[in-house]
């Protein structure tokens, strides 16, 4: 009890940080005038930098994926994966030996729970049902989007109070880049109709739950920008008609909540061709 | 200035020193003002959604909690196949200027510091947000979304595994 006590005022000795009289009248200033703006400043800049990068990323995939469509019949299993390396460090020499608080607590995880929350979502996405899907996303994290399979410091994201409003949101953002380069700046509404396209996944061919799928994700990318993430796949093959290039698949990510331990959406990722 | 903005700028001087001090020990380091300006002008824009049911404190504190996990990971995405945990490299990887060792001039402060942002996230955030900050249960669950109990639970649990640690001892109970 008492060495309770003690750490406790360990904890509350902790010195006060303060702003100066004149930090705090200029960040008045600024925030003042900033909410004097009728729009909105963007939401992200957006570097060369960072285009460059996402258009690195993004041919990266493409030519991953490339090379897995020509070889997809021939060399089923053993094709060029480069796993990326995994996050085995802990941090310092903490605790030597095993420490039990250290184990990863294994999630809770129902996995046709889980299911029927991600077909509970996409139902939610189909009827721009914004309050639903506010319920599901992550409270902490937000929701990010991504029209492809590419996630970087540009991916727009959005907190969980912001999606009531995120279909009235005139704003655009720059989602991504498409065809030759070519800039998606949207507003949220317009991304929904153009790049979600809920309709198609209702008959989805096959659905992965926190399973990879080999052949869109053979280096299970998702997974390792989401190492703590469950992951559904909602997968549309390709047709022959178009050599399996028409395939996409609807990436929902979810990661648990710290207290309630549930899991909450925090990304919609698309996985498609991109020419 | 119109209503809202008005409300804003009272809240602004109501509160930001406290956002300011949570952020600086949520985030490690004093350069912290932008973040701070973003909390307001986030509530500003989005002061509809403000229910009643928590002070304006919390809400904003859990906006600030927001935008400083949103700015971890932004600066972590660009390492995040290989990093650790975001909370871990913000705020344990010596960096040449040591923001820490501006943040906190006792080293045995320090020192608890950094067993604190070693530990697992949801013991990280009441230890912050009780212990430092010194909210109450009510205002942590707030901000966390979380159940009371499961603040009591948390920070029992997490001055437990403090306590546990091998040099815990030696360190602050002489």
């Amino acid at each position: 009890m008492n060495d309770n006590r003690l750490t406790d005022n360990k904890l509350n000795a902790f010195p006060m940080h303060r702003m100066s009289e004149e930090t705090q009248h200029r960040l008045h200033q600024n925030i003042i005038k900033a909410l004097e703006q009728p729009v909105a400043p963007p939401k992200r800049s957006h570097t060369n930098w960072s285009k460059a990068r996402t258009g690195l990323i993004a041919v990266a995939a493409l030519f991953i994926l490339t090379i897995l469509s020509i070889n997809l019949f021939n060399t089923p299993s053993n094709t060029a994966v480069e796993e990326p390396s995994l996050p085995t460090e802990q941090p310092g020499d903490l605790v030597p030996g095993t420490a039990p608080e250290e184990q990863p607590e294994e999630a809770p995880f129902d996995s046709a729970a889980l299911e029927q929350q991600a077909n509970e979502i996409l139902q939610a996405l189909h009827d721009r049902d914004m309050e639903a899907l506010a319920n599901n996303v992550h409270s902490q994290k937000g929701i990010q989007f991504s029209p492809y399979l590419s996630v970087s410091d540009s991916t727009v994201s959005f907190q969980q109070s912001e999606i009531a409003g995120l279909l009235s949101d005139s704003e655009t953002y720059l989602w991504g880049y498409g065809e030759a380069n070519t800039e998606i700046r949207l507003t949220p509404a317009g991304y929904f109709e153009e790049h979600l396209q809920i309709e198609r996944f209702f008959e989805a061919d096959e659905v992965f739950v926190d399973t990879p799928n080999e052949e869109l994700d053979p280096s299970n990318y998702l997974m390792s920008v989401y190492p703590e993430a469950k992951i559904i796949e909602f997968y549309h093959a390709g047709t022959a008609q178009y050599s399996n290039l028409d395939y996409r698949s609807l990436n929902l990510v979810f990661e648990q909540e710290d207290a309630s331990d549930e899991w909450k959406l925090t990304a919609i990722i698309n996985n498609l061709f991109t020419p | 200035m119109n209503s809202d903005q008005q409300t804003i700028s009272d809240w602004f001087y109501l509160y930001s020193q406290d956002i300011y001090n949570f952020l600086v020990y949520y985030t490690g380091t004093r350069d912290v003002e932008d973040l701070v300006q973003d909390v307001f002008i986030k509530a500003g824009r989005g002061l509809g959604s403000f229910q009643n049911q928590s002070s304006p404190k919390t809400w904003l504190m859990s906006i600030a909690r927001n935008i400083a996990i949103d700015h971890a990971r932004k600066r972590q995405t660009k390492v995040s196949l290989t990093a650790l945990p975001w909370q871990d490299a913000t705020l344990t990887t010596p960096t040449s200027d040591s923001p820490e060792q501006q943040v906190l001039d006792s080293e045995h402060k320090l020192a608890l510091y950094h067993l604190i942002n070693q530990q697992k996230k949801k013991f990280r955030d009441v230890l912050l947000l009780r212990g430092i900050q010194g909210l109450s249960v009510s205002e942590t669950a707030t901000i966390l979304g979380c159940k009371e109990t499961a603040v009591r639970t948390n920070f029992h649990r997490a001055i437990k595994a403090l306590r546990s640690e091998p040099n815990w001892r030696e360190l602050y109970e002489r």
